[in-house]
């Protein structure tokens, strides 16, 4: 894919720092995020992966300050290019989105209106931020310049959402989320209801879009393989923690916490046919997390100390973070055993 | 030989589809000839890929007799699923289960998980011992990863998709079928869980000879799993095989691109060229004669087009591929199908095959009256849960009693079995025939004579409300009694189904509108040969069905047919075309339509007339259009709105509808404008020949450009939008339904049935009392829309405004809170429709209500 970096890949675009997210229920409160920190950079495209229900899309619509009731903020900072996006007012947020941060949701294609023009739906995005656009002629290239970027053709411009098919409806959506050139263009399943041939289309115009428009991106989805071919770096999550983040390169060749070794491992693959990898799932209850670490109850590599300190994130290079005890120092050896058993199961 | 437990044979599958702007009637064939068999044992996991569009989701629809082959066969346990008896097509329906893509339209939004397995257990008998049940529940649920505690008591939307996924396919697995139909089971479900659903798969397959029907474009799954792979293109087999064979190496040249787009998990192999779909146009007018792929396809040749490439065999045993690159190898025959020898009047030297006897007369007829007894508890009493548990069991049990009757004698078991004969070779087999969908006449409301071919709509509005229809019958008379319902925006989702039963002149059960399938279906049609004298149809919500579901939404029925042949048939009269032109006088005022924007209101009633403004420049050009019915907007396929459009000095200019037999549903009206304003009346036509009134939702629109001289269009006022609350949304305390009172943290649920139903609830508070009281609406298969939404407004204990569920956003929200701290004393809340809003929807909407404790 061609690489047009025209940006400073060690500039912080979005900073989110220690944010907790919580679901009110009448048993008491279920911790979806929990404290996670991390930063994304500039022209970036970072992974966010995790089992269902670990939090993946909470933290996307905590980014954005979308989370629904009786979801609410318990607290931490999101910055996004320097602005404090929890201290902006109602109005404010309003304009943020779609030119600071915006979304292309999970059923992207479903949120269109089916009742609008495809052209109407754009045009609502880029009025409703910039006001009443009076030169139509420039309106209307500018959108046909954002068919362009995501390769759809100008003839669906009069068209309603139900004469495309599900990939252009999916390529309409990503033209209105980068229509405002944002900072920051989150996609959560963005090509998960789409088969691979087309899937494979529609990434593609997510990556291009983002390098031509110079957006970052977090891409959220479940296909490993597909996040293989598309991101620079992954976030792991598990039951509401950041367990890993890491270069693309090193989740895959070599994942550092137990909980992203298993997800690697259950990567299915069309070169060889490999044993089922069978997990649980999150086994305790999100109410209620366990103490010390997050992953001890279903950890091959737990011990004592796991049970009693939680682990802190540890850098192990520059972009890599890792929370888990086997990777501090003091515990060498026993990583050098847990990684000995990994090598001869 | 091994005994085929499913068999498919020449299955085509054509679709035809109205043009939505009148662009004419198309077909699409989804399924083309298509051929594929699954033996009985060992059972095995049969893939069937291909891109979207390709006929898979067609496959399993038919397979699980959602929809009807055009022409072919499925033959299921030796049998042809259309020659199916109803004790036969039960069995089937119980032995075929399905797991479906988007499991949420399956779920009941606010019954809590544990309800579909509680259905589950009432509809197939799995336990009456309560603590064995929940066990299996337990088994159930951890077989796809789940415990009962942490889902059982949630509604469906707590729960992420994927969780949704496991628990249907916990329920699958429960019935213990011979066959489980997966449409995309895995697509919603992430990477590390997915292993544990191909594993549940797999023990079903090895443990409890389960095959499954496996329908995905998830590669790499088949390959883990699959035995069998059928590859689609355009509803025709590319490429069949072994799944590790076809996918190692796969010979098709579609398939071969297929197999190279499954993203490789690995960064350091990185797609390498950008690939790129060629035009809609050019994939849908693939040739129909020829090979379908040949518009992609690298390796073309002239000979591609002259015939549909047949199967060839490729070296590995059972591996065929569709592609004349391998015209020298032998073309793969097609088995003939396996039908197991029927038992004529001879049911005993088959002992697998279930009873083809009807119930015997005594037993329908204990049937009938525990039946009316059921439905006399639902009339008594509201409450769906307790009028579900009574009508199943009651069901259960009448059934049991019927089985008895009927086994009991000999000598009617044979006069049953030729009874049946006759039964099965009767020309159209299609109802499906269920104890359950016999509604009562007691207590119906009458709603009239039901004239021949002519649509009578009508809406229940729940489990209590039965009509009643009569026509009249002559001696040998062929009819055909059809009962429609659903479709995007008639219904509230995809499962409504009013359903009904027919009753002849003399009081007795003729045949039922409705089935116990897992989806109701939109429409059921009763061929009937009538005897002379008053039939009797009732129609009424059924059952809660398994889903629990109820059949609530409008519908749409007629009797068709050929009249008694007594008289010739007048000729149809001409309608004059007037009957097109509507009066402007006393229409409602629908306000100024702006050029470009669609304007999408609905016509209540005969004499509902709507009124639009536009104003014309000299000389400029536009084309009203008027659009109904169709994809998503009226239920129905034949509604109708009409207009008219009259000049600047009220001269009739053009009609916007015709004198044709079936009016359209949309009609185009260029003209060129003088300067002036215009009005456009749009109203109900004419009752047509058809019985038809324009009674639909519609979509007005005057296109065309600016007029070239215009001035600039005033800018839009720059509403910044305001804060809450709005006017608008603010719905008056008086007048209002008295709901009750609301008890804290309790949810209510209600539904708004039109603008003019308003509900009021009352709460009381204490000095400093802290809440948050929360309206929710929506969400598939609740609402008709994404969109429709109630509001509400709160009055404090001295009738002052307090606060708007509501909001004036482009896009009215499901969900509205309001936190508040309250003063002592009582608070009123007021929930209605909102105004039409601006995409000219009301919300009308069932909804959800509570008043929830907060924090300070
Ligand atoms: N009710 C219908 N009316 C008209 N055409 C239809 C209907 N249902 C399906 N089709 C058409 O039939 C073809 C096959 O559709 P089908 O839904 O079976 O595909 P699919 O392989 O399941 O696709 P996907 O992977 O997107 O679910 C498509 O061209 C589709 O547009
Ligand atoms: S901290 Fe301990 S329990 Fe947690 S992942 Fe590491 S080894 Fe396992
Ligand atoms: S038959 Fe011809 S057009 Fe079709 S796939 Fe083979 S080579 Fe291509
Ligand atoms: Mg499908």
């Amino acid at each position: 894919m061609a690489e047009q970096k025209r940006y400073d890949s060690d500039r912080v675009v979005l900073n989110v720092d220690n944010l907790r997210i919580h679901y009110a229920t009448p048993q008491g409160d279920v911790i979806a995020v929990s404290d996670i920190s991390f930063k994304l950079y500039e022209g970036e495209t970072l992974g966010l992966v995790g089992e269902s229900g670990c939090g993946k899309s909470t933290t996307a619509y905590g980014i954005l300050q979308l989370v629904q009731p009786p979801g609410y903020i318990v607290h931490g900072s999101i910055e996004v290019d320097g602005t404090e996006v929890l201290n902006l007012e109602e109005e404010e947020l309003r304009k943020f989105r779609w030119t600071g941060l915006s979304l292309i949701p999970q059923g992207a294609m479903n949120s269109l209106n089916p009742t609008m023009r495809v052209k109407d739906q754009i045009i609502d995005v880029i009025e409703s931020h910039e006001g009443k656009q009076n030169d139509k002629e420039a309106l209307r290239e500018r959108i046909f310049e954002l068919f362009q970027n995501v390769g759809l053709p100008n003839r669906i411009y009069n068209m309603y959402p139900h004469e495309l098919s599900g990939g252009m409806k999916q390529r309409v959506c990503i033209a209105m989320g980068v229509a405002l050139h944002p900072t920051v263009v989150i996609a959560d399943e963005a090509t998960s209801a789409l088969d691979v041939v087309v899937q494979r289309i529609v990434a593609q115009t997510l990556v291009k879009v983002k390098d031509e428009i110079g957006v970052s991106l977090i891409v959220i989805g479940h296909d490993m393989g597909l996040l293989a071919q598309i991101v620079d770096r992954i976030a792991v999550m598990y039951a509401g923690k950041m367990v890993e983040i890491a270069p693309v390169e090193n989740v895959y060749a070599n994942p550092l916490h137990p909980y992203t070794q298993l997800l690697i491992d259950s990567i299915p693959s069309i070169k060889e046919r490999k044993p089922l990898k069978i997990t649980e799932g999150i086994t305790h209850d999100p109410r209620n997390p366990p103490s010390g670490c997050i992953f001890r109850l279903r950890c091959p590599f737990a011990w004592e100390h796991c049970a009693e300190v939680e682990p802190p994130p540890i850098t192990v290079e520059n972009k890599h973070d890792v929370a888990c005890h086997l990777y501090d120092e003091q515990f060498e050896e026993r990583r050098t055993n847990a990684l000995a058993t990994l090598a001869n199961p | 030989m091994p005994s085929p437990l499913l068999q498919i044979r020449e299955a085509t599958k054509v679709y035809s589809t109205g043009g939505f702007l009148g662009s004419g009637k198309k077909t699409v064939v989804a399924l083309d000839n298509f051929n594929l068999t699954i033996d009985e044992s060992p059972a095995t996991i049969t893939t069937i890929a291909g891109e979207s569009g390709s006929g898979k989701t067609t496959l399993a629809n038919l397979v699980l007799g959602f929809i009807k082959l055009t022409s072919g066969h499925i033959i299921f346990d030796g049998e042809d699923i259309t020659d199916m008896t109803d004790a036969q097509l039960k069995a089937y329906r119980r032995n075929v289960q399905a797991v479906f893509q988007d499991p949420f339209g399956v779920y009941n939004p606010f019954y809590r998980i544990d309800h579909v397995f509680d259905l589950v257990n009432k509809h197939f008998s799995l336990s009456d011992n309560q603590s064995e049940y929940r066990d299996m529940v337990e088994a159930g649920l951890n077989v796809v990863g789940l415990y009962g505690e942490d889902v059982l008591r949630k509604y469906p939307h707590q729960l992420s998709g994927g969780q949704r996924q496991r628990i249907m396919m916990a329920r699958a697995y429960m019935i213990k079928p011979r066959l489980i139909v997966a449409d995309e089971p895995v697509s919603m479900v992430d990477a590390s869980l997915r292993a544990s659903i191909l594993d549940a798969m797999l023990r079903l397959r090895d443990d409890h000879n389960i095959s499954f029907l496996y329908i995905t474009h998830d590669l790499s799954t088949a390959y883990q799993i699959g035995d069998q792979i059928y590859m689609l293109y355009q509803g025709t087999t590319a490429e069949r095989g072994a799944a590790m064979d076809v996918i190692d190496a796969p010979q098709h040249p579609y398939v071969q691109l297929l197999i190279d787009s499954v993203p490789v998990p690995d960064p350091t192999d990185k797609w390498d060229v950008n690939i790129s779909l060629p035009s809609e146009e050019e994939m849908r007018t693939a040739a129909s004669v020829g090979c379908r792929y040949y518009p992609r396809c690298p390796h073309r040749m002239d000979k591609c087009l002259e015939e549909q490439p047949p199967l060839f065999k490729m070296d590995k045993p059972e591996h065929e591929a569709a592609c004349y690159l391998y015209e020298e190898r032998e073309v793969a025959p097609i088995e003939a199908p396996i039908l197991y020898s029927k038992p004529k009047t001879d049911a005993v030297s088959q002992p697998r095959r279930r009873s083809r006897a009807p119930l015997a007369a005594a037993a329908v007829i204990a049937l009938i009256v525990v039946l009316a007894a059921a439905i006399f508890a639902i009339n008594q009493n509201n409450a769906a849960i307790a009028a579900e548990a009574t009508a199943e069991a009651s069901a259960a049990e009448a059934t049991d009693a019927a089985i008895a009757a009927a086994t009991a004698s000999a000598e009617a078991q044979a006069i049953a079995s030729a009874t049946a004969q006759a039964v099965v070779e009767a020309p159209e087999p299609t109802p499906i025939p269920e104890q359950e969908f016999k509604l009562s006449p007691e207590g119906a409301q009458a709603k009239g004579a039901l004239t021949l071919n002519e649509v009578t709509l009508d809406e229940i509005a729940d489990e209590g409300d039965l009509h009643r229809y009569s026509f009249d019958g002559a001696e040998g008379q062929e009819v055909t009694v059809k009962i429609r319902t659903g479709g995007g925006g008639l219904s509230g989702g995809n499962l409504n189904s009013p359903y009904g039963t027919i009753y002849g002149p003399d009081g007795e059960f003729v045949a039922p509108l409705g089935d116990t399938a897992v989806r109701p279906r939109r429409s059921y049609n009763a061929p009937l040969t009538l005897k002379a004298g008053t039939y009797t149809i009732i129609v009424g919500a059924a059952q809660v069905d398994r889903y629990g579901l109820v059949g609530d939404a409008p519908y749409q029925i007629e009797v068709e047919g050929e009249a008694p042949k007594i008289e010739a048939t007048p000729e149809p009269t001409p309608i004059p075309q007037q009957d097109f032109k509507l009066s402007p006088d006393g229409a409602a005022d629908k306000g100024a339509l702006s050029l470009n924007v669609v304007t999408l209101d609905e016509i209540a009633g005969e004499d509902d007339r709507h009124r639009y403004s536009f104003d014309g420049a000299a000389g400029q050009a536009v084309t009203v259009k008027i659009r109904t019915g169709g994809g998503g907007l009226s239920g129905g396929n034949l509604n109708s709105p009409y207009g008219t459009i009259y000049g600047p000095d009220g001269e009739f200019v053009a009609p916007l509808g015709d004198t044709a037999v079936r009016p359209r549903r949309s009609y185009n009206a260029p003209i060129t404008l003088k300067a002036g304003t215009y009005t456009i009346i749009v109203g109900a036509a004419e009752v047509d020949r058809y019985g038809l009134v324009g009674d639909a939702p519609y979509q007005v629109e005057v296109e065309g450009d600016e007029p070239a001289l215009a001035p600039e269009p005033m800018p839009l006022p720059q509403v910044e939008p305001t804060p809450l609350p709005q006017p608008d949304f603010i719905l008056p305390s008086v007048g209002a339904t008295d709901k009750g009172a609301l008890t804290l943290d309790e949810v209510k649920l209600d539904e708004i049935a039109d603008a003019a139903d308003v509900h009021g609830y009352r709460f009381e508070a204490s000095a400093g009392q802290n809440v948050s009281v929360k309206i929710r609406t929506g969400g598939s298969g609740l609402s008709g829309g994404n969109l429709n939404s109630p509001y509400g407004t709160i009055y404090g204990p001295d009738g002052e405004f307090v606060a708007a569920l509501g909001d004036t956003g482009v896009r009215p929200r499901r969900s509205y809170n309001a936190s508040l701290t309250l003063k002592a004393g009582e608070y009123t809340i007021i929930v209605g429709a909102a105004q039409v809003d601006r995409y000219g929807l009301v919300g009308d909407a069932p909804y959800q209500l509570v008043v929830e404790s907060a924090e300070a």
